[in-house]
């Protein structure tokens, strides 16, 4: 349980590990995912398929390669066969046809050995037959025998006596029984029997050897050794004395190790051994008659032919994969996610505030392109129901500000109506027919059939006819200047501004000053401005006053007609733009100018209609015509 | 920034390591394809006692896959004479050379002339060299042989040593390898208090050993110094049956036989396979690798007498497999 336990805990941080690395990855970005992900599954793929295919080459190469080596062993093994087959068949020839049923004592076996010998001398070095007690009877080539050598000391003697029944071949060793008088010395394999003699017709045993050229196994060695660099091959008997081993001489010498002793008890067929640090392949073949070994070692590296080269070379076509992959990882990366991007970035266009629908991307796959259609369609009507909202909102603003602009002061209509009474009553009827003029024309262009941008003439007639009445019931107690330049009249102006303003003159300035107020009105053009000037003497405000006057909406005229001087500037800004409006400049107990500032937008039916729809703004019309 | 950077920056790093690999891969098959030639230059390379050298120079040529020539040479009587085959072997564009120096005048400035030009492994050598100017020297140890002639000699001598006449014969008396062995012998018999009767050398165009020997007073001991005075004394001693004990340094069939025969009593012989097998393996190492660190290396000596010619471990050594 506990190791169920630590492997889920594992595991668990494992998935914890690629699923943060796949978060961090995600951060990066829609392209960055998709990119790594295929780049991770096509490498891993790439690698898993590369190690599969290696492991299969080599083990098919494996195969191969012993399948072609057995073949070779199989030949070599019959050639060798062959061979000491024929040594075999030269040793019955020589027993049966020259040296049985010969008597030694009158029969001389030197022709016909010799000519044996001569028949088959490109393989063989000599024949020698021996008497029981060593003596030599013949030989061929016909040789002195070495004084000091007693041939029942040697091993090829002591094996054909010991085991008459076989033909025993002994392992390569140097002819030594005859003198060298040409200093040669031959490397021979002692081919033994025991043979039958009969001397003076009393049989007796002896012993044929046949001294074979060891060169000739040695040269069919050496053959099948040529065929490969990696591979080779040697011959040892069945106690795993070495007959031939391409690197006999290094062994002799010390230099070189193998495996014979081992190998010798192995059964026919492949191995798996590990000899002197190294891994290989051991295949085992035995010869019949002689149980002589022949044996192929393949070191398990030779598998890999030209293994450097090989890795090297596969190495450099999973780097050439992996690099093909990225590149086109990243290109079909880019194709896929291109759109979903230009996309993304519509939306955050969008997010930045008003969007142009035209600039919504639209293109890529058709799941895409589709959606860029949708999200067009979408801002398209977000923008219009936004434009409708704000409309709305502007329109309300206006028809607030427009009808709080036309209502006029129910105390000044008591006041100027009881005003008008009691002059009818009084016998003033002039004065009454003045005011009731007066309050008429004031109607009158307060009403403007609706409009509300008028000339600047009617408003400052509107102004006056107000001034006027006012003045009747303050009885004259100020005085209104009025400076107007003749070429101001012609403008457009949005109507009831000025009204309020001398209406704020008199209540906060005139009314403290008894019969010393006064009041001028100026009307100037300079350049492309209107500046409509009301100033007056009275009490002034303090400078704190004059900033609040145009930003504090919650300041109501405890007096006026219930139109503050900031509702006037909002409703010039709204049809004329920021940089029109008010400017109120005041100095307590000093007095106050108020100046309307206003475009010089000359007065006609054209311009006034487009200032009651749309607005004024940096000289130029900005808005649309709304009918 | 940091995404747009790693891209190229990956793209380069592979692009990088396949160009590596592929000068890796061209470099490996280059090596592999090209053939290295090493050249054998030997005073008298016919000579029967440089069979199992070249046996061990053949192997070792065959284990590293590398070209050998055994340039034909004859006797050289001076440093000189050996320079004009040398330069040849230059010319002919061997990459290495497995030399045995022929004299031991001049010895530094010879071989300052071909630094540069071939790779140099000397062979048989004096142990005076030094490592400047070669990549290695592989021989036996000749002063060490010289002590072992004279442990043989004072063991064969025919009664009380002091009572004995020594004599010495070499047949090239210019090599280092023969000086040494010469030296060892004479500083191991005078530690005895044994003195030398007398030293044959033969000179370029003056008798041959075999006619000095006859000339000479008959020794109770003669020791050849070298394969060829070993081979005229061995032929010397033939002629005696017996008279005198030889014994000396050779590696020749022809040696062994006269050991074979009974007119030799006792040879040193020096494992020359291992030291033509050393010298082309460490020089192809050091052409093939440049990084095989010069070395000398001794190889051994045995001694041989009549009754262990054949034994299993000497006749693989005294009678190389030719191929």
């Amino acid at each position: 349980m506990q190791d169920n336990g630590g492997q889920n805990s594992k595991k668990n941080t494992f998935h914890g590990q690629v699923g943060k690395v796949m978060e961090r990855v995600g951060r990066q970005g829609i392209q960055a995912s998709v990119l790594v992900s295929f780049t991770v599954v096509s490498i891993l793929v790439v690698l898993l398929l590369s190690l599969v295919l290696y492991n299969r080459f080599t083990q098919r190469t494996r195969v191969m390669m012993t399948e072609s080596t057995q073949q070779l062993m199989s030949q070599t093994e019959t050639n060798l066969e062959d061979y000491l087959t024929s040594m075999r068949r030269v040793s019955d020839a020589m027993y049966y046809d020259v040296i049985k049923d010969k008597d030694l004592a009158r029969d001389s076996l030197d022709s016909e050995m010799f000519l044996l010998y001569e028949a088959n001398k490109d393989n063989l070095i000599s024949f020698a037959l021996f008497k029981r007690d060593g003596s030599l009877v013949s030989a061929a080539p016909i040789s002195a025998m070495k004084s000091r050598i007693d041939v029942r000391e040697q091993p090829w003697f002591n094996l054909a006596m010991e085991e008459p029944e076989n033909l025993h071949f002994s392992t390569p060793h140097v002819q030594n029984i005859f003198d060298a008088s040409t200093f040669r010395y031959y490397w021979v394999i002692s081919l033994s029997r025991i043979v039958e003699l009969t001397d003076k017709g009393v049989p007796m045993r002896g012993v044929l050897l046949v001294d074979m050229n060891y060169s000739t196994i040695e040269q069919m060695m050496e053959r099948v050794n040529s065929s490969n660099s990696y591979q080779y091959f040697y011959l040892c008997d069945s106690d795993g004395e070495l007959i031939y081993h391409p690197r006999q001489m290094r062994i002799n010498a010390g230099n070189y190790k193998e495996n014979n002793a081992q190998v010798c008890e192995y059964e026919d067929g492949v191995h798996e051994e590990r000899f002197d640090g190294e891994d290989r392949l051991v295949i085992v073949n035995t010869i019949s008659y002689t149980g002589w070994k022949l044996v192929c070692v393949i070191p398990m590296n030779g598998f890999q032919l030209g293994i450097v080269s090989m890795r090297i070379f596969t190495l450099m076509v999973i780097l050439a994969t992996i690099l093909a992959i990225l590149v086109v990882n990243r290109i079909v990366t880019i194709q896929i996610t291109s759109p979903i991007l230009q996309l993304n970035r519509s939306i955050q266009n969008m997010e930045g505030g008003r969007v142009d629908p035209d600039s919504v991307y639209i293109g890529g796959p058709a799941e895409i392109e589709h959606l860029g259609r949708s999200l067009q369609g979408s801002f398209q009507q977000v923008n219009t129901l936004m434009d409708d909202l704000l409309s709305e909102q502007d329109e309300r603003r206006r028809s607030e500000l427009d009808a709080l602009q036309s209502q006029i002061n129910p105390h000044f209509l008591y006041n100027t109506l009881d005003s008008i009474v009691w002059m009818i009553e009084g016998e003033k009827n002039d004065d009454a027919v003045f005011m009731v003029t007066q309050l008429a024309s004031l109607f009158r262009i307060s009403l403007s059939r609706g409009r509300t941008v008028i000339s600047i003439k009617d408003e400052l007639v509107h102004a006056r006819n107000y001034m006027n009445i006012q003045k009747v019931r303050y009885k004259d107690a100020f005085e209104v200047y009025w400076d107007i330049q003749e070429e101001v009249l012609s403008f457009c102006t949005v109507k009831l501004i000025v009204q309020p303003i001398l209406e704020n003159a008199l209540y906060y300035g005139i009314d403290a000053m008894g019969d010393e107020g006064e009041i001028h009105v100026k009307g100037v053009k300079q350049g492309e401005d209107i500046y409509l000037t009301i100033t007056d003497n009275g009490l002034g405000m303090p400078e704190e006053t004059v900033r609040q006057l145009l930003v504090d909406e919650s300041r109501v005229h405890k007096n006026g007609s219930g139109v503050g001087l900031i509702n006037v500037h909002k409703r010039i800004q709204l049809r004329f733009g920021e940089a029109y409006g008010l400017i109120i400049r005041s100095e307590p107990d000093e007095g106050t100018a108020v100046t309307i500032h206003l475009p010089a937008v000359p007065y006609n039916e054209e311009n006034r209609r487009f200032l009651e729809h749309g607005k004024f703004e940096n000289g130029k019309w900005n808005g649309e015509v709304r009918t | 920034m940091k995404k747009s950077k790693l891209f190229p920056a990956l793209i380069a790093v592979l692009v990088i390591a396949i160009l590596l690999l592929n000068g890796i891969m061209i470099r490996e098959n280059g090596i592999n394809t090209e053939t290295v030639q090493i050249q054998a230059i030997m005073d008298n390379s016919s000579d029967n006692r440089w069979v199992q050298f070249i046996a061990g120079m053949q192997q070792a040529a065959e284990d590293q896959n590398v070209k050998l020539t055994v340039i034909p040479t004859g006797h050289f009587g001076t440093l000189e004479e050996e320079k004009g085959v040398v330069d040849r072997a230059v010319r002919d564009g061997a990459n290495g050379l497995v030399l045995q120096l022929c004299g031991d005048t001049n010895v530094h400035e010879f071989l300052q002339t071909l630094s540069g030009q071939i790779h140099v492994e000397l062979v048989d050598a004096g142990t005076d060299e030094t490592l400047e100017n070669i990549t290695g020297i592989v021989s036996p140890d000749h002063r060490a042989i010289g002590e072992a002639l004279a442990e043989e000699a004072l063991h064969m001598a025919p009664g009380d040593p002091e009572q004995c006449t020594f004599g010495i014969v070499s047949a090239n008396s210019s090599l280092g390898s023969v000086k040494q062995t010469v030296q060892g012998f004479e500083t191991a018999m005078a530690r005895e208090g044994i003195e030398i009767a007398w030293t044959l050398e033969q000179k370029d165009g003056g008798d041959s050993l075999r006619e000095m020997l006859e000339k000479a007073s008959r020794p109770d001991v003669l020791v050849a110094m070298d394969n060829a005075s070993l081979e005229a004394a061995g032929e010397y001693a033939a002629s005696l049956e017996g008279a005198t004990v030889v014994i000396g340094t050779g590696t020749s069939t022809k040696a062994i036989y006269y050991l074979d025969s009974g007119a030799v009593q006792s040879i040193v012989v020096p494992e020359d396979y291992m030291m033509g097998y050393r010298s082309v393996s460490d020089l192809a190492d050091y052409i093939k690798k440049n990084t095989f660190t010069p070395r000398i290396r001794k190889v051994e000596h045995r001694v041989i007498h009549q009754d262990t010619i054949f034994e299993e471990e000497n006749q693989g050594i005294l009678f190389p497999i030719q191929r």
